[in-house]
């Protein structure tokens, strides 16, 4: 099968930016992928564009003001996973033949606070139902009762995540956050505080991808994307989408079920990764993360967390890009700025974030309905 | 209308009329491999069979698991804060569920639920909007 390489990336760093349309803060991401890979526009084949709230054929409005070639332009909506399901998709273009280059670009402009979204139905708002956290606090008040996780550790999350954030330019909060500051935030979802969670919020991240072959023409550092994995839930999987769920299944949580394919397609395991960056909505979601990502046993999330194994300086460093709880998530974007800090760290040019010889990295992001991608990236 | 007219808050999640205390969730049964899901839905997202039999829940169950919310939450119509719960019931399923306990120290997973009805709020004809609940047994 033909390898893909990650030739150029792009970032408009993730924040708020009053002045700025989805427009002008997309297309910066694209120009600066094209830049890093050293080639023209004119040699994109085809364009898979990961956004959620900017409304219809707007890849198409952002690239119109590259150039008009052409090429397909896809929007790929798929909730928190659509940068990485876009990523996917130029994935395949290239490895089905089609296409050589691909760009695959992710933006987003949301409003604060709550998402408000129309897959809920009125009497669900009605209810209380129709919020992400809500969710985000039954998955960590479950994971407390059955191994004993902490609030302490919940805050632990944020205060690593913050660190880590005050290194990265391209995040929105860049000042470490106190244990005390954590704890005495507005409880939200409880066990879930305001500083253990996440801002929505606007952004960009461009990736050009080629076959290995016109990649080493074009780089002496290509990055190879060695697994790749999209999934959405199999009946009875852990996520509560809609009202009900079976007490007894056997179907695998989505984030294990997607990491061991993508896996299992790169001949790698947990093992093997030198950092992971992952999709820290919430604190609890980090901790259960490590567990369904293989990085630690199922209930050893807290502890893999207290032994600082996921610090920047320990065994496996998570979210040193600061996650999105310092970056923020614009939804459309959040996976290609994870991937974005991947290729940076593979190629040893993430400045006072480098990880030491960095050789493999993995990206994931899971969203709405449970839909997950896993990436895994290796030099 | 008069003031005390009632409606649910949606038809078909649970049977109606009816009694706080007689009040039973309304879920699905599939024909063909017997799963149980809620609330009722024409066919089976387990097997994908099209035909399912409506199934009138337990009243009893147990927390799962649960969240406080401290915040108005988009198109909630109700006090704050408000709890949400994942309740087990005997069926072999787990309903996401409205629990009354908003105390921390009041609530604790693996508590003994029991079905109930309340009023969520008043629409703007008047009625009085009822919606299920789970409380203490």
């Amino acid at each position: 099968m033909t390898q893909v390489a990650i030739v150029g990336v792009g970032i408009h760093p993730f924040g708020r930016f009053a002045g700025k349309t989805y427009v002008d803060i997309g297309k910066e991401a694209v120009y600066q992928a094209l830049a890093d890979a050293g080639i023209p526009w004119k040699q994109v084949e085809a364009a898979f564009c990961g956004t959620v709230y900017t409304g219809s054929t707007s890849g198409l409005r952002v690239l119109a003001q590259v150039g008009l070639t052409g090429i397909p332009i896809v929007d790929v909506e798929n909730a928190c996973a659509s940068g990485g399901s876009a990523l996917r998709l130029g994935y395949q273009a290239i490895v089905s033949g089609l296409h050589d280059v691909v760009l695959v670009l992710g933006f987003e402009k949301m409003p604060s606070g709550f998402i408000v979204s129309p897959r809920f139905e009125p009497w669900e708002r009605q209810i209380g139902f129709a919020a992400n956290p809500v969710s985000f606090g039954l998955r960590a008040r479950r994971h407390m009762h059955e191994h004993g996780t902490t609030d302490l550790q919940l805050a632990q999350v944020s205060v690593k995540n913050h660190r880590n954030g005050v290194n990265n330019p391209n995040a929105m909060y860049r000042r470490e956050l106190s244990i005390e500051e954590i704890m005495n935030s507005v409880m939200v979802c409880d066990p879930l505080r305001l500083l253990m969670l996440c801002a929505p919020n606007e952004g960009a991240a461009a990736v050009i991808l080629t076959s290995l072959n016109t990649a080493r023409k074009l780089t002496s550092k290509p990055i190879i994307v060695a697994g790749t994995s999209l999934k959405s839930p199999a009946y009875g999987a852990d996520r509560i989408d809609g009202q009900s769920y079976p007490v007894k299944s056997t179907a695998l949580p989505i984030t294990t079920a997607a990491s061991q394919d993508a896996y299992r397609m790169a001949g790698l395991g947990p093992q093997d990764l030198s950092l992971v960056e992952l999709q820290d909505t919430d604190s609890g979601s980090e901790i259960i993360a490590y567990e369904e990502l293989g990085l630690c046993p199922v209930g050893e999330g807290g502890r893999l967390l207290d032994e600082g194994a996921t610090e920047p300086t320990g065994r496996i460093p998570v979210n040193v890009s600061g996650g999105l709880l310092s970056k923020g998530e614009p939804v459309g974007a959040s996976a290609l700025g994870q991937v974005h800090e991947l290729v940076l760290q593979l190629r040893g040019q993430a400045g006072a974030r480098q990880v030491p010889g960095a050789k493999v990295g993995l990206s994931h992001v899971i969203g709405a309905g449970g839909n997950c991608a896993v990436t895994l990236l290796k030099r | 209308m008069p003031q005390d007219t009632q409606v649910p808050i949606r038809e078909g999640l649970f049977t109606w009329p009816a009694s706080p205390t007689d009040a039973k969730l309304l879920g699905s049964k599939c024909t063909d491999c017997g799963e149980v899901t809620f609330p009722q839905q024409p066919s089976c997202p387990k097997c994908g069979t099209l035909t399912t039999q409506p199934i009138a829940l337990s009243r009893r169950g147990r927390l799962h698991t649960y969240t406080i919310i401290h915040h108005q939450t988009p198109g909630y119509q109700g006090p704050v804060p408000y709890t949400i719960g994942l309740v087990e019931l005997p069926e072999g399923l787990f309903v996401l569920a409205p629990v009354t306990v908003t105390d921390p120290q009041a609530i604790r997973v693996g508590m003994d639920l029991e079905f109930t009805l309340e009023t969520q709020f008043t629409d703007e004809k008047g009625a009085q909007v009822v919606a299920y609940k789970f409380r203490p047994v």
